[in-house]
């Protein structure tokens, strides 16, 4: 009887040792997976911040046509990956993936019209990426707070660059945005269970707006005090009359 | 106006016109100046301007191509390090009875992570700046390191060194190019690791009973510890090799004090089952097969 038990008892750690080897080989994969979606998503980050008022159409294009790629490509290897199985366990595998891909979503909505990309927009267009006869994979309220936090850092960065380029206004629109999205989200934060990779976002964010909110008061208050720009209508002392000059 | 070369440059040019304008009485003469100032310092601003476009293209696609790769070297060491921790979980199976099935699997795996993983990896390298790219590669090779040198310890007893390493990894590479081999750094922080391995072994071959076999990998590790905290005050960049000494350490004083348990303390202990020690509660019983 003891060989019998210790039979069972092999194969079932055979099972166990089975399943554990199976789960770790699936979290690499997943590992791997989210890395490119991070790294795409940057791409296509990146492609926004070349934005300016001349271009704009063409740089969006291209970055929704980036963006649809990453979801096509990288996204549904993700989904295929984690349907049918516990999600949930490898969460933190594919959470900095999925967090990267919400900011670079939400990035591209706002730039093109001014609104919050919101998660069950999201979620319908990764319905389409998912196998019908199993529950789709959907994006989790957690990681989609997680990825609005770092697209306020974004937002920071675009509205510095409207400024120094001349566009006050969208900078200024950039402000109310971003003021809105950390008003909302100090209201829910602390009622957030597992919260404390948001609250480390949050401080993060204040400073987030507190750089953009003092780069517009910079320009429009003290305004007056710069030298506009060679090509602006201003009439100033020292380029009075001379034609606008092509750099 | 005689120009002499260095009246051509923009800003020079934009700064005379700066003093032209404030000059009142002649300004409708020099207007037309001006103008065709104006005109070249565009040209030329054009002509400088694409130039650096197309330097900071080719810059751009440098540092893209670049971080792909990084990204694929990451890749393989990842999966370099996996697959070489599966190795070591197949030598710690050993015991004294499946000794040679156990470094028979063991042997045929590793080989299976060079000619598979490693030889990934040396495709990606060969021939770039390797070394820029070291820290993506560094924890794979550090792995692999510790596994193959775990494997030539539990079979010989002795220690793989880096030439040898680096014999297995010629034939990998292209021979048209220099070959990649593992460097001094990335070989003594795998040798670190090691020290944890045959710790884990040392005290799993103790509770297995094979008391001797756990005194020779003591005396193994005392001696890497000893050559190596001569080495690394003398090294560059040595702040890993700090932390892992401290840790090697901390192997070497467990391995010490588990031998030294059992081996001063033994008449303590009531002898396993099936041992010829006799002793006060177990004489006389016949052995028991567990």
């Amino acid at each position: 009887m003891a060989t019998e038990t210790e039979t069972s008892l092999k194969d079932a750690f055979g099972k166990y040792a089975d399943f554990l080897n199976n789960l770790n080989e699936k979290r690499e994969r997943i590992v791997k997976a989210s890395r490119d979606i991070t790294i795409n998503s940057k791409k296509v980050i990146f492609q926004v911040h070349r934005i300016n008022k001349y271009n704009k159409d063409e740089v969006l294009e291209k970055a929704e046509k980036d963006l649809s790629a990453v979801t096509n490509q990288y996204v549904s290897r993700l989904v295929k990956e984690l349907q049918g199985c516990d999600f949930w366990k490898l969460r933190r595998a594919y959470s900095p993936g999925v967090q990267e891909y919400v900011e670079a979503a939400t990035l591209c909505k706002f730039c093109k019209s001014g609104t919050l990309l919101n998660l069950d927009e999201m979620n319908a267009t990764l319905l389409p990426l998912s196998d019908p006869s199993e529950e789709p994979l959907q994006i989790n309220i957690l990681d989609y707070l997680l990825g609005l936090a770092d697209l306020t850092g974004e937002l920071m960065r675009l509205a510095i660059g409207r400024i120094s380029d001349g566009e006050i206004e969208y900078a200024e629109k950039i402000c109310k945005f971003v003021r809105e999205l950390h008003r909302e989200l100090t209201l829910v934060v602390p009622l957030m269970d597992d919260s404390h990779d948001m609250k480390t976002k949050m401080e993060v964010m204040l400073q987030s707006v507190m750089k953009i909110e003092n780069a517009c008061f910079s320009v429009h208050v003290r305004g007056s005090e710069y030298i506009p720009m060679l090509g602006s209508s201003d009439q100033s002392y020292p380029l009075m009359g001379v034609p606008n000059i092509d750099p």
